[in-house]
């Protein structure tokens, strides 16, 4: 029997696997294709930015591979386990657990404080209040609104709601962080601490993460770098 | 459950006032609260009938179809003794009469002889009692409804006369005649039902007979109470197999029945109405609850993002509509319940006093809760919110999270 040592580690499948997703919706003038031909795979703890103009379906790209689109043809795995036989309620359920998202207007519940708008998350997955509440306590901490607990979002300012957003989609653990221009309605500074948080963050929980931003800088940064030109992801 | 934790929050969303949840509530409130009171004022009604004509007429009536009763102490003594759950039984004796005063013009009257003491156990003699002494009842004296005394002019100690038309009969048939006799007012009774206050003239069971020409202690009719009067029908059923002779045994429900009927019909016909009032009124809740809905598309893609199930989304909506309900619900019984505790006073301000006591008889608003009524109520509301709810609630759990985020809203 050969030393367990010397077994080459079979590495863990992608977190994220796409091949050839297509995409296109139906406007008055006729089929838009968005999305093209779409290959990617992504591995635990990568960190992939993605650019590209206005209009060019970087929301579209996003939303398929988070789940919460379909594409029309290709196939999208998860862990190395395909999505394309699942119903609604099960990717939803797949969802909440593998997936978490930061969007650009934050999209807090405008009726739960900072603290409650995380402990949804996890109560959606299943999670106890009891348990998510210290988890919660300790996430806004990390995020720095240790202070802000039980402030309503329209007690916050943008950078310290999407701060909360952002606490909100790592309180499950995800296997992936997807974040659609994050920055978009901050200033300058505010952005760049909340990106330099976000990158951060998923780094230190091996957490991989695929950012949409117009930020060089920021894109810079990431592991492997793409523009979504035509419907395809090229390497910038 | 995180769906109801939401719906709560977003339906009494916290730190403002809850405009949606505030205009929603007291929409089916008004609703409940006429409903409510409508069935029970119309319940009321219906049972202050049913409660006036046991009280007038007694639980139970032995009859023998027409034809006078003979020996009528001893049958009555027999049938208290040998009915279940009797507790009183008194005989009487009904007729026709003509009564001549100084102060009214002649008049045809019903006339009834009664033996006091065991009449005021059939019917609370007691408790209608207005002026003069039991006491002072004998053969020479009568007893007045309060209406009929102020129509004609007659108070306490006021003389009348009564003579029968069997009398003027024989007078025609030229017999012997027997005079007019005349009579004492020894008492005044107001039991608050119309007809009986307009028409009601006691004699004694004998002076009855002597006026009617009929042989001593007979009666039209005897009369039972019961200890409990909702075995009437059981009861009079149970006699009729053992009576002797031609003697026949009817239940108070069955007296005046068309009238009842009439009452009971008029609750249903009023309970539809009200019902298709309280539809359209669910309809534009129904849409309020939608535009609610409708501006939170974004939350609800939102939600989906978050892992949330269509089956979640779904309950959270229709979790609101069912708390509408509810504290709609709440709020329009202790309204009806408020209402209802002030009807005399509210009567009074629509100046309807005198239109409530011509039409229905009464003289006060009666009220008898009827709890199946409030149950009813109470389903229907929330059956109604939960099918109102359940459009927008399906509208929701069918958005695409992904066409949702990009909501507008
Ligand atoms: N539901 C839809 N129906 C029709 N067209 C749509 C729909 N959603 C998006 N589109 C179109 O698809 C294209 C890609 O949109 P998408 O939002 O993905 O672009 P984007 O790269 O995220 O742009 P931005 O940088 O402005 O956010 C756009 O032209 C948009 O008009
Ligand atoms: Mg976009």
């Amino acid at each position: 029997m050969p030393d367990k040592t010397t077994i080459p580690a079979t590495p863990p499948p992608p977190v994220l696997r796409a091949r050839a997703l297509a995409k296109g919706y139906n406007t008055p003038r006729g089929r838009l294709a968005v999305l093209a031909d779409i290959t990617l795979a992504i591995d635990p703890g990568e960190f992939v930015s993605i650019r590209g103009e206005s209009g060019a379906g970087k929301t579209t790209l996003l939303q398929i591979l988070g789940g919460l689109d379909r594409p029309d043809s290709g196939e999208l795995l998860w862990n190395g386990e395909t999505l394309a036989r699942e119903t609604n309620a099960r990717l939803a359920r797949r969802r909440a657990r593998w997936l978490g998202c930061v969007f650009q207007n934050y999209h807090l519940v405008p009726e739960l404080t900072a603290h409650e708008n995380i402990t949804l998350a996890a109560r959606i997955v299943g999670h106890p209040l009891r348990d998510a509440t210290p988890d919660a306590t300790r996430l806004l901490a990390t995020v720095g609104l240790a202070q802000r607990a039980t402030h309503l979002p329209s007690q916050l300012s943008g950078g310290e709601c999407q701060r909360v957003a952002l606490a909100r989609a790592l309180i499950n653990n995800p296997s992936l962080l997807l974040a659609d221009e994050p920055t978009g309605n901050l200033d300058e500074r505010t952005g760049a601490s909340i990106m330099n948080l976000l990158i951060e963050l998923t780094k230190s929980a091996r957490i991989a993460l695929i950012l949409v931003t117009h930020n060089t800088e920021f894109a810079q940064r990431a592991t492997r770098r793409f523009i979504l030109r035509h419907g395809v992801l090229q390497p910038a | 459950m995180w769906p109801c934790y939401l719906a709560r929050k977003q339906l009494f969303p916290p730190r403002r006032f809850p405009l949606f949840a505030f205009i929603s509530i007291v929409g089916v409130a008004l609703g409940v609260t006429a409903l409510l009171v409508v069935q029970t004022v119309m319940h009321s009604f219906g049972e202050e009938h049913r409660r006036r004509i046991r009280e007038s007429y007694g639980d139970v009536i032995v009859h023998a179809g027409g034809s006078p009763i003979g020996a009528a102490t001893r049958t009555s003594a027999l049938l208290l003794q040998k009915t279940p759950g009797a507790t009183a039984a008194a005989p009487y004796l009904e007729g026709q009469a003509i009564l001549m005063s100084d102060e009214a013009d002649i008049r045809f009257v019903g006339v009834r002889g009664i033996d006091l003491d065991g009449e005021a156990r059939v019917i609370p003699l007691d408790r209608y009692w207005e002026a003069g002494r039991k006491e002072d009842f004998d053969d020479e004296h009568v007893i007045l409804g309060a209406t009929l005394a102020e129509n004609l002019g007659l108070g306490l100690g006021a003389t009348l006369t009564l003579t029968s038309p069997g009398h003027i009969a024989q007078a025609i048939d030229g017999q012997r005649i027997s005079l007019p006799k005349e009579f004492h007012v020894s008492g005044i009774i107001r039991t608050g039902f119309r007809p009986a206050d307009e028409q009601t003239i006691l004699l004694t069971r004998r002076a009855a007979a002597e006026l009617f020409g009929a042989a001593p202690d007979t009666a039209s009719a005897i009369h039972l109470k019961l200890r409990d009067h909702t075995q009437a029908g059981d009861t009079a059923h149970q006699l009729n197999r053992h009576l002797p002779g031609n003697l026949r045994a009817a239940p108070w429900s069955g007296f005046r029945k068309a009238f009842l009927d009439a009452v009971a019909m008029e609750k249903e016909l009023l309970f539809f109405l009200m019902f298709i009032i309280i539809l359209v009124a669910s309809f534009s809740i129904g849409s309020t609850l939608f535009n609610h809905v409708v501006r939170r598309t974004r939350e609800i893609g939102l939600l989906g993002a978050l892992g949330a199930r269509p089956r979640q989304i779904l309950q959270i909506y229709i979790t609101q509509g069912i708390l509408i309900g509810l504290a709609g619900y709440a709020l329009g019984a202790t309204l009806a319940v408020l209402i209802l505790h002030f009807r005399q006073q509210i009567v009074q301000l629509m100046g309807q006093g005198e239109t409530l006591l011509q039409q229905y008889q009464f003289a006060k608003v009666p009220l008898h809760y009827n709890t199946p009524d409030f149950l009813k109520t109470a389903l229907l509301t929330l059956l109604l919110m939960t099918t109102v709810s359940l459009l927008p609630a399906l509208w929701a759990a069918r958005r695409k999270p992904s066409e949702a985020m990009r909501d507008a809203g």
